[in-house]
């Protein structure tokens, strides 16, 4: 493995997806600072099937980051199950056995649990809290001794600069690149809305169970979700996640993408802007994705990044790597409201 | 992609004959042994099978990674698939690359490289066992010094022909395709 220097040489951090194992050999090997993980249950928010690491596992993928010189962040970024509590104190404790550097928490009892359960363990707030407000954040501070805010993706470059400087010595983590929601972090209720299941509660945004592909007569492929038409796309075209958010639906007498068109985030053109604006670390979504994605985007914003620290710039082509096969810049320089 | 490549010798009818079904079947034994790590994650899945479908290849492959009965079976063009809970069909070189890791699985799915249907659960728990086994086909299917050189040639050979032809072909097709247009309405949506 290549020896890079310690998580705090970098002015931008750069934080990297591991759904596996290997998926985190891949990125430590391609450049990550940090790498963020899940146990295999319902306390993350990518609790997909065969993914995510058994506690023995976690343990091991510490050991090995460490001794790469980087940190291991453990989301636990679910909000608990009334009356099944106990499933998530058990993965902080987990956590904390296991010498993460960090857990990334989006409940307020939870981070409460750990901050009296575990005062040495490093707390970061997941973009599932959607906390945006200066006031906020610093409440989160003052009450669990948040250290870490990871911000949602609503906020223009000029708006994250100003946030980061108002909630100083609170650090600012922001998405870079990767699959969008519909902006309504932590609160969205799509997935529960046609298969009962969300990724607040239960870790997964449309369950793989309830989705089925279908071709259909005349060649095209239809997305269903728990049996109802979401999508339906000719046989080739470029698809996006078959999530309730993506469908294409007919209202007000057109068809079209009625939430959000199925594209990547790709601000990689804002890192000379997020480093000059003071922010601590970037955030590259896919913990559901493979290995590879993991070495090439991983890969492509450790050199961008180390430009940008050098003074120059390239831009990661990332193309084959999107959702939808298009990149949007999101919110960091959006013109609406 | 249609079937439009002619197949290498290796991979065309013969190999859905006996001596390939044991082909098959000695290759799947020696990853099974060789990535037993990831095999215990597919356990989960019983004795659920998988329609592989090569879109370039007139020959198909019933895997059931567990369960009482698991193995890798060919099957023939023309031959009845038994009932699998999920079909993953893509050219060859698309497949190997996901087996070993070399491509992602939901890349290939976005630019429509790799069509699935059926159990979108069973895919999953095979995509990302595969994906975190390290699989690398020469290295785990030679046995003897020999026998990798030999398997390593082959394999490496059929990868660059597949893959690079179907890179050509993919390339082309793209080109030449109109450009994307949104299809026939679907379902009135009903908050």
């Amino acid at each position: 493995m290549t020896a890079r220097p310690p998580l705090a040489a970098s002015p931008l951090s750069l934080v990297c997806p591991a759904g596996t194992p290997a998926a985190l050999d891949a990125a430590l090997e391609a450049g990550a600072d940090a790498v963020y993980c899940g146990f295999a249950d319902a306390t993350n928010a990518r609790n997909f099937p065969g993914l995510n690491f058994s506690h023995k596992e976690m343990r091991a993928a510490v050991d090995r980051t460490h001794r790469a010189g980087r940190g291991l962040y453990i989301a636990i970024n679910t909000f608990p199950r009334a009356g099944e509590e106990e499933t998530w104190h058990q993965a902080v404790d987990a956590a904390a056995e296991a010498g993460a550097d960090a857990v990334i928490l989006a409940d307020l009892g939870l981070l409460s649990y750990a901050q009296a359960t575990h005062p040495a363990l490093r707390l970061h707030l997941s973009v599932q809290a959607a906390a945006s407000t200066p006031e906020a954040i610093r409440y989160l501070a003052q009450a669990f001794g948040v250290q870490r805010v990871v911000l949602p993706r609503v906020l223009t470059l000029a708006e994250v600069t100003a946030l980061t400087a108002a909630v100083a010595p609170v650090e600012t983590e922001v998405f870079a690149f990767g699959g969008m929601c519909v902006m309504a972090e932590g609160r969205c209720q799509l997935s529960s809305y046609v298969t009962g299941q969300s990724p607040n509660t239960h870790g997964v945004c449309s369950p793989p169970a309830a989705v089925q592909f279908r071709r259909e007569a005349g060649g095209d492929i239809s997305a269903r979700l728990n049996d109802i038409t979401i999508d339906r796309h000719a046989a080739g075209s470029p698809a996006g996640y078959p999530t309730l958010c993506k469908g294409r639906f007919r209202a007000n007498g057109t068809t079209g993408y009625l939430f959000e068109e199925p594209t990547s985030l790709n601000a990689a053109d804002h890192i000379p802007g997020l480093i000059a604006g003071g922010v601590r670390a970037l955030k590259i979504e896919g913990r559901q994705r493979g290995r590879a994605y993991v070495t090439r985007v991983v890969g492509e914003f450790r050199r961008a990044i180390d430009a940008a620290v050098a003074g120059g710039f390239r831009m990661p082509d990332l193309a084959s790597e999107m959702e939808g096969g298009r990149a949007t810049a999101g919110a960091y320089d959006r013109r609406w409201r | 992609m249609a079937r439009a490549l002619p197949p290498l010798p290796l991979l065309g009818q013969p190999l859905a004959g006996p001596a390939a079904a044991r082909l098959c079947q000695w290759a799947f034994a020696r990853l099974r042994r060789r990535h037993a790590a990831a095999f215990d994650r597919l356990e989960t899945l019983g004795g659920k099978a998988f329609l592989i479908d090569p879109s370039d290849l007139p020959v198909r492959f019933l895997l059931r990674p567990a369960g009482d009965n698991p193995g890798l079976a060919p099957i023939a063009e023309g031959q009845v698939a038994p009932p699998a809970a999920a079909t993953l069909r893509a050219p060859l070189g698309a497949l190997l690359a996901l087996l070993e890791g070399r491509v992602d699985g939901d890349s290939l799915f976005f630019s429509r490289q790799l069509m699935i249907e059926g159990d979108m659960e069973a895919v999953l728990i095979l995509r990302n066992a595969v994906d975190g086994a390290g699989i690398q086909l020469d290295a785990d299917l030679g046995g003897s010094p020999a026998g990798r050189a030999i398997t390593g040639k082959a394999i490496a050979l059929g990868r660059r022909w597949y893959g690079e032809i179907d890179g050509l072909l993919h390339l082309l097709a793209r080109a030449a395709a109109p450009a994307p247009s949104l299809p026939a309405p679907i379902a009135e949506f009903q908050p």
